[in-house]
């Protein structure tokens, strides 16, 4: 299984359970690395539940942090802030509160997604927990590389994540956060043809 | 040990049965054996009318005046023809979907990945035309590449063809004095080489390889070097590729006239390995047609097992697949490594669509990987495609159930039953006609499967048998193609020439064709012998042997090997040991070319093997047997 890709300027590994590191030159930015913060020099929050960014961890991190709350930079939806050799907007995700029966967990203003831009111009998105919403198909076209968070009850359901795959076109997408490996291999199979999928370890 | 049509003749009734299979996947586009037989029939009624028509769908930038003038093997396709190859394979492209996608995925052992869309790749090949350009290479010039499947390979073979250069790729399993053959024999003005990979978690130093077959030649042009495992120091004449592309200017296309040499192998002869170049447009049009026949679309993700140095790679990696727009995956480690589930590993994690490998290789792996391989999620898989040696009906069986039936049904497919559901597809290939000739055609002519055969014929390519002198359409005998093929070669050996007789081609492939069209390949009724899904020339052995330890009494025989297909016992008269022979060949002339056995005997070998070795074969290369055969012949 691929445990680092390389596309364009960047490099990407998974970190954490949800999360990924993405390397230019020798700085790692981590975007939810949960409590997996050793070699990360920026960490991107999208929202500080534990498996995305633990707080009792963050505390002792010294370098840069960005987050919708007030840990770090605050980011907010629609605001680009640049970090280095990166441009990072915050982008708008949360829960529809139509797909559930309880509760929900992802409120509109509690999250964040990141689309990010390198020097080299490679495109990066990080979803982050959300449904499938408007907001997410603005990108079409503009995605080099998708970091999906897909097939577990709080993001996007294996249907929701091929409708998004089919209409932005990433080149590559790499899922993460499913429960279960099913409903992996249920979204690869339709999305295939859209996207090359990359599952990494 | 027996003559080799009968060992031939036996193995095929291994291969041939009555079985014919729809998989469920093809239920809905198969046909019958007679729309079949009708299609064919046409095709080769008209065979210029049925290439031109294939011919005009790739671009041409001046028209042919004739399509085909001469007689073979001087015959030439497309006159006064000419064509912007870069354009036909990649830029095509431009301003399409496919510009932005994936062209190319790289896996290395380690797990270390890369991936390159269809611009990122033409950028890289514009630098490295550029670089090449600034180092005063000129069109028409050859270059050599020594690499296993990069990313770089791929943008190297690419850069050659924007700017005119033809290219030779050698397989990295050759020895350097193999190596050293070919840079020769090509007058090559660059080497292209990595400075090394990692085959089963060992690194193997081919830019040694190379340095050596530099100094054995004394070779002064330059080298450029990959840098794929570290940042390796340069000697005289060496540039790093890296270096070489620092500078960047946009680099207009060649265009080529259609007989333009543009890509070379050396094929296994009887006494040894010698180039054939093919040209540009015929080339492009029979590997474009192909490509699609096969079934390779805009959005596969296309994986070829064949590495760089044949045929398979030359047509269905460096071109084929690019014309198309797919994405094409590479892997430049053992497929045992870290065990034998990790190409089905690598289908189930980039969602691989379409596998093309060999015989051996599925043979090792249903025996090796076994019901472990259905462990793996491969429902992506549309079609296995088998290329460069015979694959059993046992094998074909373990494959279309076990790798093949996946776990969501197509039609009527049971996964709970293993009951297949995508095509497993024989197909047959030989280097100096540059594409496959025969073989269901996913995207064409898929008639039934028959497991063993190698398929039908493909359209455009009229074969027959040769039965003593009777050209027959059916039977057991020497498979001939009686009519020429638009990638002929326009450069080859002297074999080549005496491969042609009245306007017919003998393969020296032996084999069954049927009255269905299906044929059955079984192997060369000469020395060259298939291993591993390699031609390896036995006369390489014997040449090297005789010239550089002055072993004048050699012999030579081919056995049918269980796992590799072919191999060869080697019987010397020398005083020298078994073991170093065995070191020599492997350093020399390469691994994949070590015979299954030494034989030394203090006898006259002329005496011994009377003279027969060239049409003898015995039937099992178990060392136990082929030590008891050989010592019982030369008591």
């Amino acid at each position: 299984m691929p445990k680092r890709i390389e596309f364009g300027d960047l490099n990407l590994r998974r970190k954490g359970e949800v999360g990924v590191d993405i390397s230019l030159g020798n700085i790692h930015y981590c975007i939810d690395p949960g409590s997996d913060i050793s070699g990360c020099d920026v960490i991107l929050c999208t929202h500080t539940h534990e498996r995305h960014c633990n707080i009792h961890e963050l505390i002792h991190f010294s370098g840069t942090i960005t987050s919708p709350t007030n840990i770090g930079t605050l980011v907010r939806p629609g605001v680009s802030i640049q970090l280095n050799e990166l441009i990072v907007e915050a982008i708008e995700v949360y829960n529809k509160k139509e797909y559930y029966s309880q509760p929900i967990r992802h409120v509109k203003g509690c999250c964040v997604g990141y689309y990010i831009k390198t020097t080299g111009n490679t495109r990066l998105l990080y979803t982050g927990d959300t449904n499938l919403i408007d907001d997410l198909l603005k990108f079409k076209g503009m995605v080099d590389v998708l970091v999906l968070s897909m097939g577990y009850t709080w993001s996007m359901n294996p249907e929701e994540a091929f409708e998004l795959v089919k209409s932005i076109r990433p080149a590559i997408t790499i899922p993460v956060h499913f429960d279960t490996i099913k409903l992996y291999y249920k979204f690869r199979n339709m999305a295939y043809l859209y996207t090359n999928i990359i599952k990494m370890s | 040990m027996k003559n080799i049509k009968e060992v031939y003749n036996e193995f095929l009734r291994e291969l041939y049965t009555e079985e014919e299979v729809i998989p469920p996947g093809l239920k809905w586009k198969a046909i019958s054996i007679d729309e079949y037989k009708k299609l064919h029939e046409e095709s080769v009624k008209d065979l210029f009318k049925f290439w031109l028509i294939e011919a005009v769908k790739i671009r041409w930038e001046k028209p042919w005046v004739k399509i085909y003038e001469g007689a073979p093997p001087n015959g030439k396709w497309f006159i006064d023809g000419a064509l912007d190859p870069y354009f036909n394979i990649i830029e095509k492209h431009k301003n399409t979907w496919v510009w932005n996608k994936i062209a190319l995925i790289w896996e290395g052992e380690d797990g270390d990945s890369r991936a390159v869309t269809y611009s990122q790749l033409d950028s890289l090949v514009n630098k490295i035309a550029y670089g090449l350009i600034n180092n005063g290479i000129k069109r028409g010039e050859w270059i050599v590449i020594y690499a296993p499947p990069l990313i770089e390979t791929i943008a190297i073979t690419l850069a050659a063809i924007k700017i005119g250069l033809p290219f030779e790729h050698v397989f990295t399993g050759f020895g350097y004095y193999e190596l050293a053959r070919r840079i020769a024999n090509r007058r090559a003005k660059v080497i292209f080489t990595v400075d090394g990979y990692y085959r089963r978690g060992k690194l193997l130093d081919t830019l040694g390889t190379v340095r050596r077959s530099r100094e054995y030649l004394g070779y002064d042009e330059k080298t450029v070097i990959i840098s794929r495992v570290g940042s390796p120091s340069t000697r005289e004449n060496e540039i790093l590729l890296d270096d070489l592309t620092s500078v960047y200017k946009s680099v207009e296309n060649t265009i080529l006239p259609s007989d333009h040499p543009f890509q070379g192998l050396h094929p296994g002869y009887r006494d040894n390995y010698k180039p054939i170049t093919h040209p540009v447009g015929g080339y492009l049009v029979q590997v474009h047609a192909t490509s699609n026949w096969i079934g390779i679309r805009p959005r596969d993700t296309y994986f070829c097992t064949v590495w760089p140095g044949w045929i398979t790679f030359s047509s269905y990696v460096a071109t084929g697949p690019l014309m198309i727009g797919s994405t094409i995956l590479l892997y430049d480690g053992g497929p045992d490594y870290p065990s034998w589930e990790r190409w089905w590993s690598i289908i189930e994690d980039y969602g691989v669509t379409l596998l093309l490998t060999t015989g051996t290789a599925l043979r090792l792996l249903s025996r090796n990987s076994g019901e472990k391989a259905r462990l793996f999620n491969m429902d992506t898989l549309r079609s296995i495609l088998v290329t460069a040696e015979p694959l059993d009906t046992n094998t074909w069986w373990w494959v279309y159930r076990v790798v093949g039936t996946g776990q969501t049904p197509i039609i009527d497919s049971d996964p709970n039953k293993l009951t297949g559901r995508i095509p497993v597809v024989n197909l047959y290939i030989q280097s100096e006609i540059g594409s496959f000739v025969s073989g269901n055609l996913i995207n064409y002519t898929f008639p039934p499967i028959k497991p063993g055969s190698a398929g039908p014929l493909l359209p455009g390519f009229n074969v027959k048998v040769l039965v003593g002198n009777n050209l027959l359409d059916t039977g057991f005998g020497e498979i001939v193609v009686n009519n020429p093929w638009p990638a002929m070669p326009i450069e080859y050996p002297e074999d080549y020439i005496d491969s042609w007789r009245d306007d017919i081609y003998r393969t020296r492939d032996y084999g069954y064709l049927s009255s269905e069209k299906y044929l059955y390949v079984i192997g060369r009724l000469d020395n060259v012998y298939k291993s591993s899904g390699f031609r390896l020339s036995s006369g390489a052995v014997r040449e090297i042997l005789s010239r550089e330890l002055g072993i004048t009494q050699i012999g030579i025989i081919k056995c049918l090997d269980r796992d590799r297909f072919e191999n060869i016992v080697t019987i010397y008269n020398s005083e020298l040991d078994d073991n170093l022979l065995k070191r020599f060949i492997r350093d020399k002339l390469g691994p994949i070319h070590e015979p299954r056995v030494f034989i030394k005997i203090k006898k006259d070998i002329h005496d011994c093997l009377l003279n027969n070795e060239k049409s003898v074969m015995i039937e099992n290369c178990s060392e136990e047997a082929l030590y008891k055969i050989i010592t019982n012949m030369c008591k």
